[in-house]
């Protein structure tokens, strides 16, 4: 399940940067992909943190 | 849940708001500001064109503001020269009349040739108070193929003679506007092909 989790983080944050950097973004879009783009990096990468910090946990938890 | 994933879901939603913010709310005239690089607003001290005939000299500016699309453009000394709405554009304000260099985006699915003739000209025809197209050119500028559109249009009673090149570019392309009254048009065509043939893209 960890891994499944962290694999759909990285799509995520590639997604987004596949958005801001890559994509060709037609003028009157520019606004949505900017926003776009950064939603799906902000929540990449919030989601592979959380990941690895609640994997922490749990093994804490284990262990008491 | 520790307090390690609270903080971060808590920095992840500050984030998500300030996105918000800068992408649809008072703070995105700041981000659009952002992309216009000061240096494309500095002309070059060094490297000046001068037309001996019409006795003017023409600065040299360099354009940085898009990635992919830096391009360098000789404009007159004695214009006034202000950063356009977008990144990579100018206006142009002279005693004759104005102009504006920007980018135009062109969808990868389409060609130059083929967005001028089926979008844009029929936008300047729907848009333009008194359009009346005089000529259409198909040319080369630096090896870059160009397309050319004189029109006429009518503005506070005045008869305004524009010529519009687009020129070929990576990404986007590259959009000369330069429009001055009908009398004095003839006078500036050639200071004003002088302009559009300086155009290059920075490799």
């Amino acid at each position: 399940m960890k891994q499944i989790f962290l694999f759909i983080s990285f799509i995520v944050i590639g997604l987004g940067l596949y958005l801001k950097y890559f994509y060709d973004v037609p003028d009157e879009q520019i606004t949505i992909n900017f926003f776009v783009s950064g939603f799906f990096i902000i929540v990449g990468i919030a989601s592979l943190l959380i990941n690895i910090f609640w994997t922490t946990q749990v093994k804490n938890n284990k262990e008491l | 849940m520790n307090k390690k994933v609270i903080i971060i879901m808590i920095l992840a939603l500050v984030a998500l708001i300030v996105l918000t913010l800068f992408s649809f709310g008072p703070l995105s005239n700041m981000r659009k500001s952002f992309s216009t690089n000061p240096v494309s607003l500095q002309p070059s001290s060094s490297n000046t064109l001068s037309l001996i005939k019409e006795n003017i000299t023409l600065d040299l500016y360099t354009n940085k503001d898009v990635r992919e699309n830096y391009y360098n453009i000789y404009l007159p000394k004695d214009w006034q020269i202000k950063a356009g709405d977008k990144a990579g554009s100018y206006n142009m304000v002279f005693p004759q009349g104005s102009g504006e260099i920007k980018l135009q985006d062109v969808a990868d699915n389409t060609t130059l040739e083929l967005f001028v003739l089926s979008q844009a000209e029929p936008l300047l025809k729907k848009t333009i108070s008194g359009y009346v197209k005089k000529e259409y050119l198909k040319t080369t500028i630096n090896n870059n193929e160009t397309h050319e559109i004189i029109y006429d249009s009518s503005e506070k009673g005045k008869t305004m003679r524009t010529i519009k090149t687009y020129i070929v570019g990576s990404d986007n392309a590259g959009a000369i506007t330069l429009s001055a009254d009908s009398v004095s048009f003839e006078t500036l065509r050639s200071l004003f092909m002088q302009i559009i043939n300086n155009f290059n893209w920075q490799k």
